[in-house]
């Protein structure tokens, strides 16, 4: 079990936002990276939305937002920002805030990158099916995906018996050091 | 790529030995973390992606991950970890084993421009896949940021399509090559991945290709695996097969479908492929028909011009010898006035 280190927490967040503070203040709200936004049709504040809220101070908004937990770092705001930010990278960093933070986050991202994490902690190497029953499970969607399951099965495309790979003891060490770290 | 990816992973394997590079996967590799270690915490998604690193040193200096978002974390941690001594230490100290060399990362597109090349590739072509016509479809990562992946635009990445034209695909032209297909957002959220697989698959058919090629196993996941799922959310009837680069130049090089495992797709690209190759064959030897026939034309038309000079001239000849011999007669009838022109006696 990881322990939350409120102290160490506050100070990687203090770090962090130094570096996204500096970057949003060149923001002159042009508008590119929320035209070019794949997802920005399922966010509650538009990605240069986000840039001004984080200008005027608007943190704790902007870290217990969905457009945090939905931006899917495809890059296209960064490659397309006149102003060279690295929104992205600035999304990238609310993100790993808000779970620095143990904040209360929308949306079942968060959940998904847990269990991801966990997964290939324990095995080394990403097991997908039981990955996705973990993740049904936690995120209450018993069904989800499971139409995917007879294709891919018959396509052998299925690890029914998930192995462990020989790496995976130093994984899980790497996972809970930086956690440790973080929190 | 073992499983849920099998035909990526085996076709990579079969081209790279095809082209003659020497291929060895990496001693006991890990998982990079993906988007989530990245989107977790920063020293975190480096160290897992620097222990690869850390493994592959231990055979080579360089390292191909076929995979666009394997590649991208691989390289994130390559050009980091190489200008950042004091991250170095910070990752060298939660892993097992330090890392201290300089494997430089590539992802399957360059590697097979920079180590083989596309005239090489050409020159290597069995099968006439002109009647195949596809798009290249890159997704977000293996083009962006250009800074990383050293496409010469974001906007407008061109490996794909070289290696496509080299192989002999007809590659048409769209605006959709980086768009984002929802890579793993189709599980936690699927109407984002829904709503951009939608528009990918629209203008691919658009643009007027027959297929998608692409080399990332999480596109060809959405774009192959969840079409029918998106189709009967959406209300669409798409069908349209998605085929790996690795696939496309696998079968240009002469290997069977069976080898490149077409089989394994949801949409089944078997027919198309086999239609494309036959039509391409059927043209050439259309062409080859109409050029024999042109060919025995022309000869036909060259021999009956000859016949013809030759009747032209013939008659010609005896009308002048007949002139000549009337001429002589006349010169002989006249007989002092021989030597002399007829204009200089008058």
């Amino acid at each position: 079990m990881i322990r939350y280190n409120a102290e160490g927490a506050a100070s990687i967040r203090k770090k962090l936002l130094e570096r996204v503070e500096a970057d949003v203040a060149d923001c002159y709200q042009c508008g590119n990276c929320t035209a070019g936004c794949p997802s920005a049709f399922t966010f509650d504040y538009m990605p240069n939305q986000v840039m001004r809220m984080l200008q005027v101070g608007m943190v704790d908004e902007v870290l217990s937002s969905k457009s945090v937990q939905l931006c899917i770092q495809c890059l296209t705001c960064t490659a397309r920002c006149p102003r060279n930010i690295d929104i992205a990278g600035i999304f990238e960093d609310l993100k790993t805030i808000a779970v620095a933070q143990n904040i209360d986050v929308p949306e079942d991202a968060a959940t998904f990158n847990r269990l991801f994490l966990e997964n290939i902690a324990k095995y080394g190497r990403l097991t997908e099916a039981m990955f996705l029953v973990r993740f049904n499970i936690a995120a209450m969607k018993p069904m989800n995906d499971t139409d995917l399951g007879l294709p891919m099965m018959s396509k052998g495309k299925i690890e029914v018996i998930p192995r462990k790979s020989k790496g995976a003891g130093e994984v899980g060490r790497i996972y809970r050091k930086a956690m440790e770290k973080v929190r | 790529m073992r499983h849920s990816a099998v035909e990526f992973d085996s076709t990579s394997r079969t081209i790279m030995q095809a082209l003659g590079l020497d291929l060895e996967v990496v001693p006991d590799w890990t998982c990079c973390g993906a988007s989530p270690a990245h989107m977790t915490d920063h020293l975190l998604a480096q160290s897992l992606s620097t222990r690869n690193l850390r493994q592959a040193a231990t055979i080579s200096e360089e390292l191909v991950a076929p995979c666009p978002a394997c590649y991208q974390r691989e390289k994130s941690a390559e050009i980091e970890v190489h200008a950042d001594d004091h991250l170095r230490a910070e990752i060298n100290a939660i892993m097992d084993a330090p890392y201290t060399g300089t494997v430089r990362v590539y992802n399957l597109p360059e590697l097979l421009l920079e180590k083989v090349g596309a005239e090489t590739i050409a020159g290597l072509v069995k099968v006439d896949l002109s009647q195949l016509k596809v798009v290249p479809y890159y997704g977000c990562l293996l083009g962006r940021p250009s800074e990383l992946t050293g496409e010469a635009d974001n906007e407008q990445p061109m490996r794909m399509d070289v290696l496509l034209e080299a192989v002999g695909a007809d590659v048409k032209w769209w605006n959709f090559k980086t768009e984002y297909c929802g890579a793993s957002v189709g599980v936690p959220k699927k109407i984002i991945q829904q709503q951009l697989t939608r528009k990918i698959l629209e203008q691919a058919v658009a643009a007027g290709a027959d297929a998608i090629v692409t080399a990332c196993p999480l596109c060809h996941q959405n774009l192959d695996m969840r079409q029918a799922q998106t189709n009967a959310a959406l209300g669409t009837s798409f069908d349209i097969p998605v085929l790996y680069l690795t696939q496309v130049m696998g079968l240009a090089l002469g290997f069977s479908a069976d080898e490149m495992m077409l089989e394994k797709h949801r949409v089944d690209p078997r027919p198309l492929v086999k239609s494309a190759i036959e039509s391409a064959v059927a043209l050439k030897a259309e062409e080859e028909r109409k050029a024999a026939e042109k060919a025995a034309k022309a000869k036909a038309k060259a021999a009956a011009d000859a016949e013809k000079v030759a009747q032209e001239t013939a008659p010609k000849t005896t009308q002048e010898a007949t002139q000549e011999a009337m001429q002589e007669a006349t010169q002989e009838a006249t007989g002092a006035g021989a030597g002399e022109t007829p204009g200089a006696t008058s």
